[in-house]
């Protein structure tokens, strides 16, 4: 039964999207998780996972802790404004993270709780290819998109 | 022309306490209510933060003002979470964050005082009754505060003191009273009337305007766009997806009979709160409080019926929800399931209104109506270009109102056409449009002004609008959009780039 079992690799700020994974679809993936882009990048070496679900918010990252350049950032989208810029990177960590691990050649399928427009979720599977969304908690529509 | 400053009763009372505060000085032009409202939080006054947030929307301060508190607010949030989650280090520091932007509603000083009194530092929970109750006499559950505040210590001098006077702006100095005649004072007496009596209509009128729906401010105030549409992304994706729609999970296993005791902690955790999280309604509350303060106070949950609505159906939600497992009738389930239909319609709605947000198409008709119009503000021949080329690709919106975005591009190509009007030819002007795509799967519209002069240009000479206000309410303008504004080397056969940048506009 174990051996059926999917890798699941989770990358949230909190413990939201484990504690559901754990509790409504606990038996059909082998969880890992990890709160941060280092230590994604980390885990996806180490465990292989053959899906992602990732949080798109980090709010409760502190600032120096999170992926991106807000010096940069702040200078092209924000008109030097630092705080924006590091607003802006908590509120889309979840696809800067995504990044860092295609770049680390991890391509397992990734999933986001997140209506993105249609056009965005365009971007993101034209950049990061297997990349699927569902608008909210659903433990059938997220196993279904996750292969379990 | 500029319209009008609309100044809300607040700023008028308040001016009208310093009129009579200061006695017979001659009367003054308007208090800003800037700077009283920046010393306050300066000071520390428990009230600071009504006088942020009651800042007239079309103050040159209020936009930059409504963002701070929004972005304190987080932090602020955040701070309560930790603390709830006795994460000590990690509370200090989101609320000194929260306190580097903006004051803190005092809503919460009772949360965090309860909180205080959960974990017996009684004088600390004391200190921030005391400090609500001084922000907020008049509030709906002062009483109830008093108290508590009774409870925790008897002798606290705010439940016998008057409230605070009202909060000082520049102090006078101190003097001897003047030997005022008594035409003076008859004088001064008509004109407190009348101040009175101008300040009561401005309050009525006040009270008119004031408590509209979030659709009705939409359709007023597009300049909030932005902000409504960054509240309502925050309200849908961490509340109605995350919280209501994973405690749905739940109420569909509990349906089938299915659920287990930890799957039931689970629920009634997103609930009634608990890991650091607020309660459902108590987090819904809180989200209403940002939407108000955030959009200048003109908004108003009573007068929103989806939004009523949504705060019933989260009610229900949460009184029935957790005992649904033992008291499991039809008539219960239907209830419930009543309540999340009633959630979907709301985030529908939201869906609706987010999607009817202000868009500008950047496209070859808007490019040539600036084109169009700029060469028109001079005589034929006044300046001659030996081109002037626009170049759109595929065409895409922003967030940014379409008068707005011509004003912004009109002001940059008439400095650039005078700028090359005064250098040697070759004389060229180009207006280009680029869409970059960003690591997020955003994308980013930017609009280029390049031209063949090379007379200096740089941020900060617009910034400081050296030339003239033009330029200056481009930025401005460009800011209020959350866009962005650069100079850059021209491409291949110009010298420069002034670059307006703004977010792709997406349908929700």
């Amino acid at each position: 039964m174990s051996a059926a079992r999917r890798r699941l690799l989770i990358v949230e700020d909190g413990h939201e999207y484990e504690e559901f994974v754990r509790l409504f679809l606990g038996e059909r993936f082998e969880v890992r998780v990890a709160h941060a882009a280092a230590e994604a990048t980390r885990l996806a070496r180490e465990f292989q996972p053959d899906a992602l679900l990732l949080d798109l918010r980090f709010e409760r990252t502190p600032a120096d802790a999170l992926e991106g350049d807000a010096d940069d950032l702040a200078q092209r989208r924000f008109g030097g404004d630092r705080a924006r810029a590091l607003r802006h990177l908590q509120d889309q960590q979840g696809t800067i993270v995504l990044a860092q691990l295609r770049a680390q050649q991890c391509h397992a399928p990734a999933l986001f709780v997140h209506d993105f427009p249609a056009r965005r979720l365009a971007n993101l599977q034209q950049l990061y290819g297997a990349v699927h969304a569902i608008p909210a908690f659903d433990a059938k529509a997220m196993a279904q998109v996750l292969g379990a | 022309m500029r319209p009008p400053r609309r100044v809300g009763p607040s700023t008028w009372l308040l001016a009208l306490a310093l009129q009579v505060g200061v006695g017979c000085e001659p009367a003054r032009t308007p208090v800003d209510p800037w700077p009283v409202a920046q010393e306050a939080f300066a000071r520390n006054d428990p009230r600071a933060f009504e006088l942020w947030s009651t800042l007239p929307s079309d103050h040159p301060a209020g936009a930059a003002a409504r963002r701070r508190l929004a972005q304190a607010d987080t932090h602020y949030q955040e701070g309560i979470r930790r603390l709830a989650a006795e994460d000590d280090d990690g509370a200090y520091r989101e609320i000194r964050r929260g306190l580097d932007d903006a004051p803190m509603d005092p809503g919460y000083y009772p949360i965090i005082a309860r909180l205080y009194v959960g974990r017996g530092n009684d004088a600390e929970a004391a200190r921030l009754f005391e400090r609500y109750l001084r922000a907020r006499p008049r509030a709906s559950d002062a009483d109830a505060v008093r108290e508590e505040l009774r409870m925790l210590s008897p002798g606290a001098s705010i439940l016998t003191d008057s409230p605070l006077p009202p909060p000082p702006a520049a102090e006078p100095a101190a003097r001897e009273t003047p030997d005022v005649p008594l035409g003076a004072w008859v004088a001064l007496g008509v004109l407190s009337g009348l101040l009175l009596a101008f300040a009561g209509a401005r309050l009525v009128s006040w009270l008119r305007r004031r408590g509209v729906s979030l659709a009705r401010l939409v359709r007023e105030q597009p300049e909030l766009h932005p902000a409504i549409a960054y509240l309502v992304g925050s309200l849908r994706h961490e509340l109605l997806k995350h919280r209501v729609g994973a405690a749905r999970e739940v109420l569909n296993l509990l349906g089938d009979g299915e659920s287990s005791p930890a799957q039931r902690a689970f629920l009634e955790s997103r609930l009634l709160g608990g890991s650091g999280s607020l309660p459902l309604a108590q987090a819904f509350d809180a989200y209403l409080r940002a939407f108000e303060r955030a959009l200048g106070g003109r908004f108003d949950v009573r007068s929103d019926h989806s939004f009523r609505a949504a705060r019933d159906a989260i009610r229900v939600i949460v009184d029935l929800t957790p005992t649904l497992a033992t008291r499991h009738t039809p008539r219960r389930v239907r209830r419930l399931r009543a309540a999340h239909a009633a959630l979907d319609a709301f985030d529908t709605s939201l869906k609706e209104l987010v999607d009817g947000l202000i868009r500008t198409d950047v496209d070859s008709a808007l490019l040539q109506q600036v084109v169009t119009e700029v060469r028109q503000e001079y005589a034929p021949g006044a300046v001659e270009l030996d081109s002037l080329d626009v170049e759109v690709g595929e065409p895409i919106a922003v967030e940014v109102f379409r008068v707005d975005l011509v004003l912004v591009l009109k002001n940059i190509l008439r400095n650039a056409v005078l700028a090359v009007g005064r250098a040697p030819a070759p004389r060229r002007v180009r207006l280009g449009v680029h869409v970059a795509l960003e690591v997020t799967g955003e994308e980013t519209v930017h609009i280029a002004i390049s031209d063949t002069s090379d007379a200096p240009l740089t941020l900060a000479m617009i910034r400081d609008r050296e030339f003239g206000r033009g330029l200056g309410l481009v930025s401005a303008a460009v800011d209020r959009y959350g866009g962005a504004i650069s100079i850059e080397p021209g491409p291949a056969g110009y010298v420069k780039s002034v670059v307006v940048s703004f977010p792709c506009a997406y349908n929700a």
